[in-house]
């Protein structure tokens, strides 16, 4: 009975049902995979296949030379970190905390927490190789493309940051978000089972990229405005400073600088006043430097002349319910010396002469109260009050900028339309936009209107190169050029007391150069400067110290028309004597040649030249060879030149200046 | 005439003959572990780059390391002599016994909610696997002595042993907790004590009685329940499976006929938790279609078939129940794991024998092959002796 027989058959019995069992798996993948193929091969289409949106490649911004300003990295990686074996959570910390830079104690509570956590956002490619060969494997890292901006500070607020995910947030960077970001396109992957695309099936077209940007910022400039900036104001204490430098014939904006400034790479550790673009979006009092619509209209209109005389109340003129003052008291003054010694009694009296109504339209003539439409968010107009709401003292005080808010880009644009011949031009930041399929949409320059005729805006240059001359803004002298510039210091507005402060000052330097062929027209704007306030105190040197850069970096941007003229001189007296009014009328910068496409100027490429032989030569014919081997000249004398210095044949720096002496009067 | 024993040339004779073990079963198990190797080669890429940062081979190294290190296990067992096991088999299972208690008290990989391994230089190992191992060689002991020796020992006394021992493997195992293995251990037991020519009828009535309180556990036990549950649900309307099946049959009905190809799968694009161990099956159906599985499936019955071979011809009792043991709980271990991939049984997570990635199963599933190498070798000499195979009527 329990013999081998009935071993053999629960053997067999056993081995049946093994077979059996097989038999049924058969049967049951003949059911899956034969007969529910369809079916099944549907569900895992439907699972592993995805239309994706896909969101392109940021475009760059670059300066107008192409120098990259914002940059997208693709090899940036999320760390990721999931709970594993890890015995030492201290010592493991302590080991990211070396590689990422976040504390200690939140990397060690993000470890020994139990779900998936991401331990740091954007690291490079070698921290992702150093946490690797710890080899551990808990992390994960996945793929974030970073943006970055290789110039970290430089006119920051202008090109401004994008958010981590990838929207522009401040600056260019959400004012042309959308050119930046580029189309999004529809891309069939197959995904796996996260939703993460493991391959594209349909093919990627190359032209879903991000559009790339080039402003017209020059970045050399650039620096040299923001060194300048800062070196200049190092030391003082003030809440905030900008300068801005506008090529007046476009408008184009080659430099915005401001202080506080801050590492776009690290906007989160700037408060945002200091992010955002306030030379654009914050309204000041402009002060003084406002005085040049007064005295523009003035000289327009024909009813004054440079030279009409006005009585300057000896330092206060009560004005009805107000009493303005002078910062020192005048006697009479010719309108051009009320323009350059700053008198505020002298402007409002020339404001006086006209009605509300013409000095409103040339306020919005020259574009206040207006948006330029520049492309930065958040641009505001600024408040020009309409003469029905003006009250007692209105008039007089808005000749030197009170009662009137504006931006700082309104009043360096206001320059720009005087030192353009009298033609106001729309700023421009923004050059041209590269798009991916190759087309280039490049921004025009803009005329607005003309503000001034010619003549008026010329005779103005010429008082406003008085005012740097012999005026209030002699701090902002430079030997070699003439320059054309107004100071400005305002009272800034307590809004919380609706006054005036006693002691808290906007102080500002405009101005243009060379006054007779103006290149470059730059604002210098400190705000609330403790200590020394006047504006030329405060920002002509600033705005000196930018130019003396300028003429060693740039000497061939200062293109000057072949045959430099002879500047009629004011007859004002001059402080600093006789002598220096002729040395100064009498310099001219030139350079090579005038450049066809001026508004994209090259790096000067030949730095060393050959001072000719001169002697004997015709004085306009020696200035001619002069500029054309890109050198600047000073004469003395006239007719033929008799003497000159560097002597022929010596190998100078471009740009350098040299003395000719003619036949002496 | 003379009959020069070297004139049956060498290259006539029928493989077993001429290496002295079973060269079919040997090969066939070679075999299935080249498929192995290359399906965990196919479905662990994507895992492996993943979990390795970029190295897409590092899962499939590993499981070559470990598939020597079970080829060497293997080679040593089939020459030491199998007999030596059921003299340690008593010391074996208490060792093993030990494992099983010390796991319960072991730190875990976080995130895990059994009891299941015990990490010894980096290499992950189930006592459950070793456990299995030992009660068979235990088992395979006592039911030897019982058959050969039926006046010495006391049938009563064996077989409530046995079944106490039985009983004490299952309990721990099930306590981990780890259900399959549980019934794997349960299984394998049972259908040696039928083999042990015990009567039917109480090993019914045991069956029975165990089987309720396992039911009443199993259905309060929340996880077991959904499982069971979700299981139910899914065997006639496979698109109403849990998660995990759905997905193993989405890729086996994927691979129809003849499969999508090699290295093809999405599910292993972790739509599969981990198709490279419980879920190989799936990707193989789904690659190489049902051509491919059904080779698979073929190629495993014709190792059983062989080791059932070697068992039958053991030269004792001990090697045949031994023999026997090995070749069942292989067998339950691929009805099992192909009948969860196929959502034809619960979820569970059991590896596939030869084919999953490697661990504590592969290695002890070749020392067994090793130990049915070592019997069918000794069978051999015994016949070359004159001697007949145990069992024979």
């Amino acid at each position: 009975m329990n013999g081998p027989h009935r071993l053999r058959a629960r053997e067999r019995a056993l081995a049946a049902m093994l077979l059996a069992t097989m038999a049924i798996f058969a049967a049951r993948l003949v059911q899956i995979q034969i007969v529910q193929h369809a079916q099944w091969s549907a569900m895992a289409r439907a699972q592993s296949l995805l239309t994706k949106f896909q969101q392109p490649a940021r475009g760059e911004i670059r300066d107008r030379s192409g120098r990259p300003l914002a940059v997208t990295l693709p090899l940036a990686y999320a760390v990721g970190y999931r709970p594993a074996f890890v015995l030492d959570f201290d010592k493991l910390a302590g080991t990211l905390a070396a590689q990422i830079s976040k504390p200690r104690r939140e990397l060690r509570d993000k470890l020994t927490s139990p779900g998936f956590a991401y331990l740091a956002r954007r690291v490079d490619w070698q921290t992702k190789l150093t946490l690797e060969t710890l080899r551990l494997g808990c992390f994960q890292f996945d793929e974030e493309p970073r943006r970055t901006y290789p110039s970290t500070g430089s006119a920051a607020v202008v090109v401004g940051f994008a958010n981590v995910d990838g929207s522009g947030a401040e600056g260019i960077e959400a004012s042309m978000n959308d050119e930046l970001s580029g189309e999004g396109y529809r891309e069939l992957c197959r995904v796996d089972a996260l939703r993460k695309a493991i391959a594209p099936i349909s093919p990627v077209p190359a032209e879903y990229r991000g559009a790339n940007v080039t402003l017209t910022i020059d970045l050399q400039l650039q620096t040299i405005v923001e060194d300048e900036l800062r070196e200049g104001l190092k030391g003082k204490t003030f809440e905030r400073a900008c300068a801005i430098m506008v090529d007046p014939r476009s408008g184009d904006i080659v430099a915005l600088a401001t202080l506080p400034s801050y590492d776009l790479n690290a906007p989160g550790d700037a408060p945002s006043q200091h992010r955002r673009c306030w030379p654009v979006t914050d309204v000041v009092e402009p002060g003084s430097t406002l005085k040049i619509v007064p005295v523009a209209k003035a000289l327009e209109s024909g009813r004054l002349t440079r030279d009409t005389r006005i009585f300057c109340e000896n330092g206060s003129y009560p004005v009805r319910g107000a009493v303005i003052h002078d910062s020192h008291a005048h006697g009479s003054l010719t309108v051009e010396e009320v323009l350059a010694l700053s008198s505020n009694i002298g402007a409002a009296k020339i404001c006086q002469r006209f009605s509300p109504s013409e000095i409103y339209d040339k306020l919005r003539a020259f574009g206040f109260g207006n948006v330029t439409q520049i492309e930065i968010a958040g641009e505001q107009p600024g408040v020009v009050p309409s003469p029905s709401s003006w009250s007692g003292p209105t008039q007089a005080t808005l000749a030197f900028g009170q009662g009137i808010s504006c931006t700082p880009l309104q009043v360096v644009m206001a320059y720009s339309a005087v030192a353009n011949g009298g033609v106001l031009m729309k700023p421009r930041l923004v050059h041209a936009v590269d798009f991916p399929s190759g087309t280039r949409h490049v921004y025009p320059s803009e005329t607005i209107r003309r503000v001034l005729p010619e003549r008026v805006a010329r005779e103005l240059t010429e008082m406003l190169v008085g005012a740097v001359e012999y005026g209030t803004g002699k701090s902002a002298r430079v030997d070699g050029v003439r320059i054309a510039g107004k100071t400005g210091t305002a009272e800034k507005v307590d809004r919380e007391h609706k006054r005036y402060f006693a002691d808290r000052y906007l102080s500002s330097f405009v101005g243009f150069f060379p006054a007779e062929n103006p290149r470059y027209v730059l604002l210098v704007m400190v705000d609330d400067p403790q200590g020394e306030y006047y504006g030329a105190a405060v920002a002509a040197p600033v705005f000196r110290a930018v130019v003396e850069e300028f003429l060693l970096t740039r000497p061939r941007d200062f293109a000057a028309p072949a045959a430099p003229r002879q500047m009629a001189l004011s007859n004002a007296p001059s402080p600093s004597g006789t002598d220096d009014l002729i040395r100064y009328s009498t310099v001219y910068l030139a350079s090579a040649h005038v450049e066809a496409n001026s508004s994209l100027s090259p790096v000067t490429d030949s730095l060393w030249v050959q001072v000719p032989a001169l002697q004997g030569w015709p004085l306009r014919q020696a200035v001619q060879e002069l500029s054309r081997r890109s050198l600047s000249f000073v004469l003395t004398g006239s007719r033929v030149v008799v003497e000159q210095f560097p002597p022929a044949g010596t190998v100078v720096p471009a740009g350098t200046t040299c003395e000719l002496r003619g036949i002496a009067d | 005439m003379m009959t020069l024993p070297s004139s049956t040339g060498a290259g006539m004779m029928p493989l077993e003959k001429r290496v002295g073990y079973d060269g079919w079963l040997l090969a066939l198990a070679l075999i299935l572990c080249l498929c192995g190797a290359m399906f965990v080669l196919t479905s662990s890429a994507v895992h492996s780059w993943r979990l390795y940062h970029g190295d897409s081979m590092a899962i499939f190294r590993n499981h070559l390391g470990r598939l020597g290190l079970g080829l060497v296990c293997m080679t040593i067992m089939a020459f030491v002599d199998y007999h030596h096991l059921g003299r340690i088999a008593r010391g074996l299972w208490v060792a093993a016994l030990a494992t099983l208690i010390a796991v319960l008290f072991l730190p875990q990989p976080p995130g895990a909610t059994a009891h299941r391994w015990i990490y010894l230089g980096g290499i992950s190992f189930q006592p459950a696997e070793l456990a299995k191992f030992a009660l068979i060689a235990y088992l395979a002991m006592r039911f030897a002595a019982l058959r050969e020796d039926p006046f010495t020992f006391d049938r009563r006394k064996v077989y409530r042993g046995a079944f106490i021992v039985s009983l004490l493997t299952f309990g721990l195992v099930f306590i981990e907790p780890n259900l399959s293995m549980a019934v794997l251990v349960l299984g394998t037991s049972a259908l040696l004590f039928l083999l042990s020519g015990v009567r039917l009828k109480p090993l019914a009535i045991i069956g029975g009685a165990l089987s309720v309180p396992l039911a009443c556990v199993a259905w309060l036990t929340p996880y077991m329940h959904s499982r069971l549950t979700a299981f139910a649900n899914g065997i006639l309307e496979p698109a109403r499976a849990s998660y995990h099946v759905k997905q193993s049959l989405i890729g086996i009905g994927q691979g129809g006929l003849m499969g999508i190809g090699l290295g093809n799968s999405t599910q292993k694009h972790f739509f599969l938790p981990e198709p490279y161990k419980d879920f190989i099956f799936s990707i193989v159906a789904e690659e190489s279609g049902f051509i491919g599985a059904l080779l698979l499936l073929t190629g495993f019955v014709l190792l059983l078939a062989r080791a059932w071979r070697v068992a039958q011809r053991a030269p004792d009792g001990f090697g045949y129940y031994l023999g026997a043991g090995i070749t069942l709980a292989i067998a339950l271990s691929l009805v099992v794991n192909v009948g969860v991939t196929l959502g034809l049984l619960p979820a569970t997570g059991q590896p596939l024998p030869f084919i999953s990635y490697g661990g504590s199963s592969l290695m002890i599933t070749l020392a067994a092959v090793g130990v049915l190498l070592n019997i069918s070798r000794q069978s051999q000499q015994t016949r070359a002796e004159g001697g007949l195979p145990f069992g024979t009527p």
